[in-house]
């Protein structure tokens, strides 16, 4: 009999220590482990198995049934939770982690002004501040406070839309450019300046790949003391590289605008060749007397970016009127 | 300006290269756009045509016989000017002629034509690249040696130079090579001067308004033979474009290049009392000029004209065809004049007319310059076509100054303005290579400049900086930050709300478009009644139709926009722009910035969650709520109607603070759809008025949330078809534990009364000071629920 006891004993603990075991379980390979260890056939249930040839009639009795409940119990505790751990592994399987998420309309900026930010963000860091202005002007700020006279040739650099607006001494027109800002800014602020105006400006001029008669510019003036040519150089050149890398080549060469002396354009190497990509110069004595600042002792800097073609560079762009088709096969490209 | 580099070397000695001399004229000023080369061509070499004979089987060719002085060619030739004897360029077999057509080359071989052999093909000069003459084949004096390679000849490099419209002394060859021999420190080879003595008794010109004309000076050369001229000149003027006449009006052009002052030959003979006259033009006076054309001539032009009145000339712009130097000519009147700037812009302006001379004058070109190019002509003319002077030249002045101007150039200025500091010795140096006079004193550091008469645009001190820094190189000068006081911070209110009201819409799924603010009169008519706010503003001189009238509201261009990719982009359509829009009012300007949008086709992309449906007005409605969100105002929307707008779906953006509608949304009628070719079937707009968005902000105040639980009580209610949700939510709202009010469904059917709809509520009750009891609940629902029937008679849905 005390054989009999310690074999109930025996799979009594069998009983609970397979069930413990697999409380504890967390994957198939696992369940795999546990299947060999109990129902293997060199597994516990074998084992105790083993004893049914060894021991009498009597005990057969006894024991054979427990050991029959044991085995049926612990194959039922395998496949029960087979099944239902292979349920849930299944539907891991089938998940298709490759579908489409679930859709949020994302639109996109204006390359325009993308570019724009950009630009004036490299100026903000270096403290300018931003200003807009209006795009109708009048022919007093687009051109005589900026010395263009009306019948000098350089006027033909700038051709221009006027408008047909009655009531009015001014000669009104579609602003050819922002400069008018300056002496705008330059009346309404005392020095020192630092700003930029980014906005639109308008041509009369027939449109192609290269030319179009409505764009953008940014403006850009500083004024205070003592301003040279020097801190035009390194402000305009610190953007050019925030624009364009770190290791662009930038030229700067003579050039003429009759608002500044000494004038100069900004040149950067694109593959290859040297591109324009911005008028500056030193503020003209004409154009500080003009606005009534004394020009011994203001100085300052003013300069004129056309950002698409800033864009068009940037992103090989090679049709500048893309900018005002509003194709959404143009623009859902530029998204940030 | 074309500038040959064999005549530039005429007066600068230098060794660089082409591309050193072009990197040299660009970063002085005037950028060289192209770099032509001519005349390089192996295998072309000077012939004569020994013998002509006709095609036997061809009626417009001739078969020739070419002799190199060595050895004879069979050339079969359809030019119209062959003549036996003449000296030719002939392209021997496998020469590889330049054809800029299609930037390749075409090979000379021997062949058959019409079954007679040719060895090779006698020239024209655009068949050899020198002009654009294919009028017959290039014929040459009988200097030109036999068998001599054309390059011996021909060989010329032109530079094509775009001078800035300041620089009127480098639209000379002397003035770009005074430029470069300042850049390179090499000496200019080339002094202005007069050779004649002055006449100064029998005057033939008279200045009737000495503000026309500032100067005139005049010569008259009697015996001049007329007739080609030399080679060397006939050379020079093709290399840069230029088509040579004859002899006496090629030396004229010439010195025009060479001087940049422009001149005028007339045929003294041929003009009635040998009077010249300067005199503005009568009313709808005309002139046949030397092109042939007979021009009206615009008010206050400037005539050159005879004793009787017959104008002969078009003064600095063109001469005229009655008083022309031709083959028969023998006295010459040579002009070189100075015309008042202003006149010859605006003559040439309207006329149309731009030539090399009106350029010229246009561009502020000195008075002082006209003596020497006068004097430059003579000599060539007298050296080429012979003749002799009858009494000194004569010099009409009456706009000479009466006294030398200056500039002074003060060292500390110059350091102060560039940044950079220059030792005496180089500032020096740099004037002296402009040839610019001047007097240091070295006590003062300052140098006294004379105004160099052939540079009409150095004026003040500054413009002598320029000078200094473009000689010595802009690259000479560091970089360096920007130094001095920081600017007063200034907020912008109105870029900072566009931005973020550009972020916003962007987030909402709204793509940004910039369109053109001139539209067409078709478009102008779907600006919305609430954006019509005054009177068109057109242009003088649209570009097109398309664009003639100033835009008063972005919705047109938003139609047209969308319009066109709803035909080619099938997914959903959601645009916006913030822009300007102008009118007039009050005869003023009024330009305003608008923020605005439009959303049409399909709510979304398909997809697995896309349920398929299209955009309506709660769409948009949607965008403005987030708008007034994220910008801080408050909106009720009220009544709006508009012919563009389909009846009831439109409203009104109001705001009670500023008592004013902020702008309105829109939903397109099916005719406005139609009408502009929709391939959707739905569209809504919005427009609002930035500025009134900002005076209709309110300040952020932060509130403590509570920090007892929140509870919710769902209601279906039945109201009347007539009843606005804002009414109910109004009275919602007013019991004061309700956080919140949440519609969820909104029902029309069967279950309901006709005149009724059920809708479904959620509201979120919640304190400040305590967990509210389902007691206090049941209170607060009963007084939304009795207010609600007493005041819209609405009723819980059993």
């Amino acid at each position: 009999m005390k054989n009999t006891e310690s074999i109930l004993k025996n799979i009594e603990n069998l009983t609970k220590s397979a069930s413990d075991k697999l409380k504890d379980f967390s994957n198939i390979s696992e369940l795999e482990e546990w299947r060999i260890e109990f129902l293997g056939r060199n597994g516990k249930l074998s084992e105790l198995m083993k004893i049914m040839k060894d021991i009498s009639p009597e005990d057969k009795r006894i024991v054979g049934p427990k050991l029959n409940q044991l085995k049926i119990y612990l194959n039922e505790l395998f496949e029960n939770t087979k099944n239902s751990t292979l349920d849930n592994f299944n539907k891991e399987e089938n998940f298709d982690i490759t579908l489409p998420g679930r859709e949020l309309l994302y639109g996109s900026l204006h390359p325009t002004t993308l570019i724009i930010r950009e630009i004036c963000d490299a100026f903000r860091s270096m403290g300018f501040q931003i200003h807009e202005g209006n795009e109708i002007e009048t022919e007093k700020y687009n051109f005589d406070l900026l010395n263009i006279p009306k019948d000098h040739p350089a006027r033909d650099q700038w051709d221009t839309i006027w408008l047909d607006f009655k009531n009015s001494n001014d000669k009104y027109l579609l602003r050819t450019h922002t400069s008018p800002m300056q002496a705008r800014i330059m009346e309404n602020n005392a020095p020192p300046i630092r700003v930029v105006v980014p906005g639109k400006c308008y041509r009369y001029e027939a449109t192609d790949a290269t030319h179009e008669w409505e764009f953008h510019q940014i403006e850009g003036l500083a004024i205070d003391k003592n301003i040279s040519f020097s801190e035009l150089k390194g402000t305009l050149y610190q953007m050019a590289r925030k624009i364009f890398g770190s290791d662009q080549e930038v030229r700067f060469r003579c050039d003429f605008f009759p608002f500044v002396e000494p004038g100069v354009d900004l040149s950067i190497l694109w593959v290859g060749r040297w591109i324009e990509i911005l008028g500056a110069g030193m503020v003209h004595p004409k154009v500080l007397s003009g606005v009534g600042y004394d020009p011994t002792e203001y100085s300052g800097f003013a300069f004129g970016i056309g950002p698409e073609r800033v864009s068009m560079l940037k992103n090989k762009i090679k049709d500048i009127r893309n900018f005002h088709a509003n194709d959404l096969r143009f623009l859902s490209q530029f998204v940030y | 300006m074309k500038l040959s580099i064999n005549w530039l070397k005429d007066y600068v000695n230098f060794n660089k290269s082409i591309e050193e001399i072009s990197e040299a004229f660009t970063m002085v000023g005037n950028e060289v756009e192209s770099i032509t080369t001519t005349g390089d061509i192996p295998g072309v070499i000077v012939g004569e045509i020994q013998e002509i004979a006709i095609h036997p089987n061809a009626d417009k060719l001739q078969l020739t016989k070419v002799f190199d002085g060595n050895k004879t060619y069979n050339v079969v030739c359809g030019a119209p000017n062959i003549k036996k004897g003449q000296k030719i360029f002939l392209a021997t077999v496998g020469t590889k002629l330049p054809d800029p057509s299609n930037n390749s080359f075409f090979e000379i071989k021997k062949s058959q034509i019409r079954g007679e052999i040719s060895e090779g093909m006698i020239c024209s000069e655009k068949e050899l690249g020198i002009s654009d003459n294919h009028d017959g084949i290039m014929v040459l004096s009988k200097d030109y040696v036999l068998g001599e390679s054309i390059e011996k000849y021909y060989s010329e490099t032109v530079l094509d130079i775009d001078v800035t419209p300041n620089r009127v002394d480098c639209l000379s060859v002397v003035g770009l090579a005074r430029d470069l021999s300042a850049k390179f420190s090499s000496k200019l080879k080339f002094n202005y001067s007069v050779n004649y003595e002055l006449n100064k008794k029998n005057k033939i010109v008279e200045i009737r308004d000495s503000n026309l004309c500032p100067r005139y000076t005049g010569v008259t050369i009697d015996s001049v033979a007329i007739s080609d001229s030399p080679d060397w000149l006939k050379q020079r003027l093709i290399s840069i474009g230029e088509r040579p006449i004859n002899n006496v009006v090629d030396i004229t052009n010439y010195v025009m290049f060479e001087l940049g002052q422009p001149l005028h030959a007339f045929d003294l003979d041929k003009i009635n009392g040998g009077k010249i006259i300067v005199r503005e033009s009568k009313e709808k006076e005309k002139i046949k000029t030397l092109d042939g054309i007979e021009r009206e001539l615009p008010k206050n032009s400037i005539v050159i004209s005879d004793e009787e009145n017959n104008s002969i000339g078009l003064a600095g712009i063109m001469g005229g065809g009655n008083s022309e130097i031709e083959s028969s000519t023998t006295t010459v009147f040579l002009e070189s004049g100075n015309w008042n700037p202003s006149i010859i812009r605006n003559t040439s302006k309207k006329l149309g007319l731009s030539t090399e001379a009106s350029i010229r004058f246009e561009r502020n070109l000195n008075p002082d310059l006209a003596i020497y190019g006068l004097s430059r002509a003579t000599d060539l003319i007298i050296q080429i076509a012979g003749g002799q002077i009858r009494d000194g030249i004569e010099d009409n002045y009456p706009g000479k100054k009466s006294s030398v101007e200056k500039i002074i150039l003060n060292k500390e200025t110059l350091k102060k303005h560039l940044g950079l500091v220059i030792s005496n010795e180089k500032i020096s140096q740099t004037l002296s290579n402009l040839n610019f006079e001047y007097d240091f004193s070295e006590e003062k550091e300052l140098w006294e400049i004379t105004k160099p008469f052939w540079r009409s645009d150095i004026e003040i001190p500054e413009d002598i900086h320029e000078e200094v820094a473009r000689i010595i190189g802009y690259d000479e000068i560091p970089l360096a930050y920007l130094s001095g006081s920081v600017p007063k911070w200034e907020p912008n209110l109105s870029l900072d709300t566009k931005n973020i009201a550009q972020d916003i819409l962007v987030g909402a799924g709204l793509t940004e478009t910039i369109s053109y603010s001139a539209i067409s009169d078709k478009l102008n008519s779907y600006t919305p009644e609430n954006s019509n706010l005054g009177d068109e503003i057109t242009l003088k001189n649209p570009i097109s139709n398309e664009y003639s009238i100033l835009r008063k509201s972005l919705i047109p261009s938003l139609i047209s926009t969308a319009s066109k990719n709803s035909n080619n982009w099938k997914g959903p359509i959601k645009l916006f722009e913030i822009g300007n829009v102008f009118y007039e009012l009050d005869s003023k300007v009024v330009e305003k910035t608008m923020i605005a949008g439009i959303i049409t086709g399909p709510r979304q992309e398909i997809s697995l969650n896309s349920d398929n449906s299209t955009v309506d007005y709660f769409d948009v409605k949607g965008v403005i709520e987030l708008l007034a969100r994220t910008l801080k105002f408050d909106f009720e929307s009220i009544e709006y109607k508009d012919n563009i707008f389909s009846e009831q779906r439109s409203s009104l953006i109001f705001n009670k603070k500023i008592n004013d509608s902020l702008g309105f949304i829109g939903e397109l009628s099916e005719q406005t759809l139609s009408e502009n070719d929709f391939s959707t079937s739905n569209g809504i707009v919005f427009e609002i008025d930035l500025e009134k968005i900002i005076s209709s902000q309110k300040d952020f105040i932060y509130k403590d949330f509570s920090q007892y639980p929140q509870a919710h009580r769902d209601l279906s209610l039945i109201i009347d078809k007539s009843i606005n949700f804002s009414q109910i939510e109004k009275i919602i709202y007013s019991e004061n534990l309700v956080e919140d009010c949440l519609i969820f469904d909104v029902y029309e059917g069967t279950e309901i009364p006709e005149n009724k709809r059920s809708i479904s509520l959620r509201i979120n009750y919640q304190s400040l000071h305590e967990t509210l009891s389902s007691k206090r609940l049941d209170k607060a629902e009963n007084n939304i629920l009795s207010k609600l029937e007493k005041k819209l008679n609405i009723y819980i849905r059993e």
